[in-house]
C-alpha cells in the first residue's frame, strides 16, 4: 500500500507486517496498515433489513461504524458475544468499519518470499480477496485483501451494489 | 516602506469580488430612463473601489479599465449625460471584463487582451460621446487624466450662501441635503456663520424650502453669482481639480498615489488661501470673511468636521475613498504613513483615519468553512457528552444534588444557546444565490427574444451555506426552464391577452421548520395533455385520469421533455430528474403547481440545516428511533375500533374521520417485538410529502435535539432511515426518513402505484 514505508516497516527491509486473527480453526492476516484500532464488542444498534452479518452501527466517538460480524459471514467459529469478542476497526479507503473475529493473535513481518500465491481451492473466501499464503515455521497465515473484501458486493457495505 | 502587498492580494480579491458584485446587482436594477443617483453613486463607488485597490497592489490592467469605467460613471453621476441602455450594457461588459482580470491575477489565467480593449474603447467612446459641459473630455486611460471638475454642473446656477450659525441648525444634514443636488465649495466655517459657494440647478425659490427645512429663513442669505464668476471659481478650482483626477493614476505606485490621494484629500485645505487670494474676483462681500482671515487657525478644525460629513457624497474627496476600501492593516501602515503632507495641521492625520476607524463599525472576518465545520462538530460533541450528563444526573437525589443539578440546567442552557449561536454562523441569506439569476435572466431572455420581468423576494431568509451551495444549480436549472419554456414571446402573449412582458418571481421564505423557495412564472403552464402522451410514449405507468399533481411530477422523469425543439438552453430532458434528485438529497422536496396559459409555481421545500434536528425518540420493540418533530402532526393512543384492515391486506387507521395508512415500524424494521398487539402500542400521525400517515411504536421516550450523523460515510443507505445520531447513553439511534416511510405506507395500501424505490 504505502511503499516507502515497507523499509521502516519491515525487519530486515521488503518485509511487511500484517496483523493475524483466527476465525475457526484458520488464521487471517491483514496488512497493519488498515488497521485503526482493537476494541472489545459493544452493544450495537440494529440496522433495518441488513444482512445477519452485519450487526449494525456503533458510536466510535462520534462516528457512526458498521459492524461485520466475520463469523457469520463466513460460518466459521462460534458466535458468541462475551467480554472476549474483539473488534478490529478497519481504516479502508475513507471508510471505517469494524469487523468482528474469534481472536487477535499477534503482528508478524512476513518476507516476500514467505508469501505462496494461493491455489485455487474451496475455501470460506473467493480467492480473489486472498493476497496469498504466508508461512511462518508451521503456521499457515491467509493473507486478505481486506480492503477489497470490504468494498466488494458480497458485503453489502457499500451503496454501488444495494443487496 | 516595503511591506510585502502580497499578503493583502486574497483580500483584495475578494473585495474586489464584492463590488464587482455590487455593481452588477446595482446595474441590472438601474432605470434607463429615472436613473437613482443613490445607485450611480454606489457603482461609482464600487468602481473606485476597486480602482484604488488595484491601483494600490499594482494591477494596473485593472486601474485602467477601472479608470475609463470610473469617468464615464462619474459624468452619469453629475447629470452630465443621460444613462442610455447602451451604457448599461457596455458596464456589464466592463464588469465581465474585470471579473476576468481578477481570476487571471489570482489563479494566473488569461485574459483577452483584444475584449480589454474593446470595451475600454467603447466606455471611452460613449463617455465621450455628448458634448462636454465646460469639462475636458476623458482622457485616454494611459495618459494622466484630467476628469471634469466636481463643480462643474450643467446648467447649473451659482450662488454665494451665507448661514447663521444658529444653535440647533441641522448644518451637516442641511448639506448633505445640498449636496444631493449641487455641489458646495469654498465653504467656510466661523463661530456665527457658514459661507459657501453652491453650484446647483436648483432655482433660489427651490433652495429656500430645501433651507427652511432645517434653519430659520431670516438665517440664510442667497446671493446669485454672475456668470463670469462661476468661470472664474472654476478655473480657480481646476488646478486642485488635477489633484482630484490624480487618484489612482494608473502608472502612480501604490505609495505614490496614497500621497496623491493625500493632496486630493486636502484640497479643500488649500482652497482657503486661495479663496482667499481669489476675493479680488469674488464680487460677494462676505461679512464673515474677515473672520475668515483672523480666525484661519481653527478654520481647518471646523471645515473638516463639515467636511469629513460631505465626504461621505462626495467625490471629489478621493482621498476618503481610498481609506475605506483598502484592507484592514494598510491603513495603519503605508498610507497613513504616507498621508502626512507637507504643510498641514496636525489635526489632519487624525481626522483622516477616524473615518477608517469609523468604517469598522459592521465589521466582519473571514473564516474558512473549514474552521466554522470543526466548531459545529465540536459543539455537536459537546451537546451529545452535555446530554449524557443530563442523564446521569437525572438519577441522582433532587434535594442532595441540588447544586449540581443546577449546574447542569445550566450548561444545558448555555448548551443550547450556544448551538443556536454557532449554527447561526453557518446562515447566508438566500441574496447569495439569487444576486446570480438578475443577470443571467437578462442574457438569457434576449437571447430567446423575450420580454422578461425578475422578481425576487425573501432574499434575507437565511439558509445554511451548505445548502446555499447546493441548492443554486437546481434553481438555475429552473429559472432557465421557466424561461425557456414556461414564458412565451412576447407577440404570443399579446395574442393570448397577456401584458407582453412576462414576470418569473423567485421567492424564499420561512414555513415551519422549512424554507420554501418558489419559481414563479406567468407564462403557458404545462400542457396535461402534452406531458401524458409523452409518459405513453416513453412507458411511464400513468393513466388518463391521473390528478394533475402527480401528472405534473411526471416532468421529473429521467429523460423526460416536452419540448418541441431541443435548444441550447435546454430542452434535452436531462435536467429535471436531477434538479429533483439533489433537492431531495438535501432532505427537501419539489413541488409543481401549474395552469395551463396562466403560470407555474415550482415550490422547493428545504430543511433549514443539514446538521441539527429537533427530534422525539420513540421506542420500537428493543431499539430507539428519533421521528423528525417537523412531521409530527399528533400522536395518540389508539382504541381496538381505531385500526381497520383493507382487503386483508394493507391497514388503515380511522383518526377524526379520515382513514390514514398504518405503518407499523416493527414489521418493516424487523425489530424483536416486546408488547403483543398493536392497539397496546401509540401512534404517531405524521405528514410528509403532502401526505398523512400513522406510525406504530410502542412507546414516546421524549423530545431531542439531535445532531444528525451520516450513515452513508461509512455504511450506505437505508431505505426509510435518513441518517443516525448519538443518543445521550452514548448509543446510536437511527433518524426515520418520514418521507419515505409514508410512500411506503402508501404503496401498501395502494399496490397499484409502486411509487416507493
Amino acid at each position: 500500500m504505502q511503499p516507502n514505508l515497507d523499509n521502516t516497516s519491515g525487519a530486515a527491509g521488503g518485509g511487511r507486517e500484517y496483523l493475524t486473527f483466527t476465525l475457526g480453526d484458520e488464521e487471517y492476516g491483514i496488512d497493519i496498515l488498515t488497521v485503526q484500532e482493537i476494541r472489545g464488542y459493544d452493544t450495537v444498534t440494529k440496522i433495518a433489513n441488513a444482512p445477519e452479518f452485519i450487526k449494525g452501527v456503533i458510536n466510535l466517538r462520534g462516528i457512526i461504524v458498521p459492524i461485520v460480524d466475520m463469523r457469520i459471514k463466513f460460518q466459521l467459529g462460534s458466535v458468541l458475544y462475551n467480554q472476549f469478542t474483539v473488534v478490529i476497526v478497519l481504516n479502508i479507503g475513507h471508510r471505517i468499519v469494524g469487523m468482528v473475529v474469534d481472536g487477535v493473535s499477534d503482528v508478524i513481518t512476513l518476507m516476500p518470499e514467505q508469501i505462496r500465491t494461493a491455489p485455487e481451492f474451496s475455501a470460506a473466501l473467493d480467492t480473489q480477496y486472498l493476497m496469498g499464503l504466508g508461512t511462518v515455521d508451521d503456521r499457515m497465515i491467509i493473507l486478505v485483501d481486506i480492503e477489497r473484501l470490504m468494498m466488494s458486493h458480497d458485503m453489502a457495505l457499500t451503496d454501488q451494489f444495494p443487496s | 516602506m516595503a511591506i510585502d502587498m502580497s499578503q493583502f492580494y486574497q483580500v483584495f480579491f475578494e473585495e474586489a469580488e464584492e463590488h464587482l458584485a455590487t455593481m452588477e446587482s446595482l446595474l441590472l436594477e438601474l432605470d434607463v430612463d429615472q436613473p437613482n443617483f443613490d445607485d450611480l453613486n454606489a457603482i461609482f463607488r464600487a468602481a473606485h473601489s476597486i480602482k484604488g485597490g488595484s491601483g494600490t497592489f499594482g494591477f494596473n490592467d485593472m486601474t485602467e479599465v477601472t479608470h475609463i469605467l470610473e469617468t464615464l460613471l462619474d459624468r452619469l453621476r453629475k447629470s452630465e449625460l443621460q444613462p442610455t441602455a447602451e451604457m448599461v450594457d457596455a458596464f456589464l461588459n466592463a464588469v465581465d471584463v474585470l471579473k476576468g482580470q481578477l481570476q487571471a491575477h489570482r489563479s494566473g489565467g488569461e485574459v483577452d487582451e483584444a475584449e480589454v480593449a474593446e470595451v475600454c474603447k467603447m466606455l471611452a467612446h460613449l463617455s465621450r460621446d455628448a458634448p462636454p459641459e465646460t469639462a475636458p473630455p476623458a482622457a485616454p486611460a494611459a495618459a494622466p487624466p484630467a476628469p471634469p471638475a466636481p463643480q462643474a454642473i450643467a446648467g447649473a446656477l451659482h450662488y454665494q450662501i451665507t448661514l447663521n450659525n444658529t444653535p440647533g441648525t441641522k448644518l451637516d444634514l442641511l448639506l448633505e441635503d445640498l449636496q444631493q443636488t449641487g455641489s458646495i465649495s469654498e465653504k467656510t466655517t466661523s463661530s456665527e456663520a457658514v459661507c459657501f459657494h453652491l453650484a446647483s440647478p436648483l432655482g433660489k425659490a427651490e433652495l429656500l424650502e430645501t433651507f427652511a427645512f432645517f434653519t430659520q429663513p431670516e438665517d440664510v442669505q442667497i446671493h446669485e453669482l454672475p456668470v463670469e464668476t462661476n468661470i472664474a471659481s472654476i478655473s480657480g478650482e481646476e488646478a486642485y481639480g488635477f489633484f482630484d483626477g490624480a487618484v489612482g493614476v494608473p502608472e502612480l505606485g501604490a505609495a505614490e498615489s496614497a500621497e496623491d490621494d493625500a493632496y486630493g484629500f486636502f484640497v479643500s485645505e488649500d482652497q482657503l488661501p486661495a479663496q482667499q487670494d481669489a476675493a479680488l474676483i469674488l464680487p460677494p462681500s462676505e461679512p464673515d470673511h474677515a473672520d475668515t482671515d483672523t480666525d484661519s487657525r481653527h478654520q481647518p478644525y471646523g471645515f473638516f468636521v463639515e467636511e469629513d460629513e460631505l465626504e461621505k457624497q462626495r467625490e471629489n474627496a478621493q482621498g476618503y475613498g481610498f481609506f475605506q476600501e483598502l484592507p484592514p492593516p494598510p491603513p495603519a501602515g503605508s498610507p497613513a504613513a504616507t498621508t502626512q503632507p507637507p504643510s498641514t495641521t496636525r489635526d489632519k492625520p487624525a481626522r483622516a483615519e477616524k473615518p477608517a476607524a469609523g468604517g469598522a463599525d459592521q465589521s466582519s472576518i473571514r473564516v474558512s468553512v473549514e474552521k466554522v465545520d470543526q466548531l459545529i462538530n465540536l459543539v455537536g460533541e459537546l451537546v451529545i457528552t452535555q446530554a449524557m450528563l443530563a442523564q446521569t444526573a437525572s438519577e441522582l437525589d433532587p434535594v442532595l444534588q441540588e447544586n449540581l443539578l443546577n449546574g447542569i440546567a445550566l450548561l444545558q442552557r448555555n448548551t443550547r444557546d450556544l448551538q443556536e449561536s454557532v449554527m447561526s454562523i453557518r446562515m447566508m441569506p438566500m441574496s447569495f444565490v439569487f444576486s446570480r439569476f438578475p443577470r443571467m435572466v437578462r442574457d438569457l431572455a434576449s437571447k430567446l427574444n423575450k420580454d422578461v420581468q425578475f422578481k425576487t423576494v425573501g432574499e434575507g431568509t437565511e439558509l445554511d451555506k451548505g445548502l446555499i451551495e447546493k441548492i443554486s444549480d437546481p434553481l438555475t436549472h429552473l429559472v432557465r426552464n421557466s424561461l425557456d419554456h414556461g414564458i412565451e414571446t412576447p407577440e404570443v402573449r399579446l395574442a393570448k391577452g397577456k401584458p407582453a412582458k412576462g414576470t418569473l418571481t423567485l421567492r424564499a421564505f420561512h414555513q415551519g421548520g422549512n424554507v420554501v423557495i418558489e419559481v414563479k412564472d406567468d407564462g403557458g403552464g404545462l400542457n396535461r395533455d402534452k406531458i401524458l402522451v409523452k409518459a405513453k410514449e416513453r412507458g411511464l405507468p400513468i393513466s388518463d385520469n391521473m390528478p394533475d399533481q402527480d401528472v405534473w411530477l411526471l416532468i421529473f422523469a429521467p429523460g423526460f421533455s416536452t419540448a418541441d425543439q431541443v435548444t441550447d438552453v435546454s430542452g434535452r430532458g436531462v435536467g429535471m430528474d436531477v434538479v429533483k434528485r439533489n433537492i431531495e438529497s438535501l432532505g427537501g422536496r419539489v413541488e409543481i403547481d401549474s395552469v395551463t396559459g396562466l403560470g407555474t409555481t415550482i415550490t422547493i421545500r428545504l430543511p433549514l440545516t443539514l446538521a441539527i434536528l429537533d427530534g422525539l425518540s420513540v421506542s420500537v420493540g428493543t431499539e430507539t428511533y428519533i421521528v423528525p418533530l417537523t412531521c409530527i402532526v399528533e400522536s395518540l393512543q389508539p382504541t381496538s375500533d381505531t385500526l381497520r384492515s383493507v382487503g386483508g391486506r394493507g391497514r388503515v387507521c380511522h383518526v377524526r374521520g379520515e382513514y390514514l395508512p398504518l405503518i407499523v415500524l416493527r414489521e418493516i424494521f424487523d425489530v424483536p417485538a416486546r408488547s403483543q398487539s398493536s392497539s397496546e402500542g401509540i401512534l404517531i400521525i405524521v405528514e410528509a410529502d403532502g401526505m398523512k400517515a400513522a406510525l406504530s411504536v410502542d412507546d414516546l421516550l421524549g423530545q431531542h435535539q439531535v445532531v444528525i450523523k451520516s450513515l452513508e460515510s461509512n455504511y450506505r443507505k437505508v431505505p426509510g432511515i435518513s441518517g443516525a445520531t448519538i443518543m445521550g447513553d452514548g448509543r446510536v439511534a437511527m433518524i426515520l426518513d418520514v418521507i419515505a416511510l409514508v410512500r411506503l405506507g402508501q404503496s401498501k395500501t395502494h399496490p397499484a402505484t409502486q411509487n416507493f424505490s
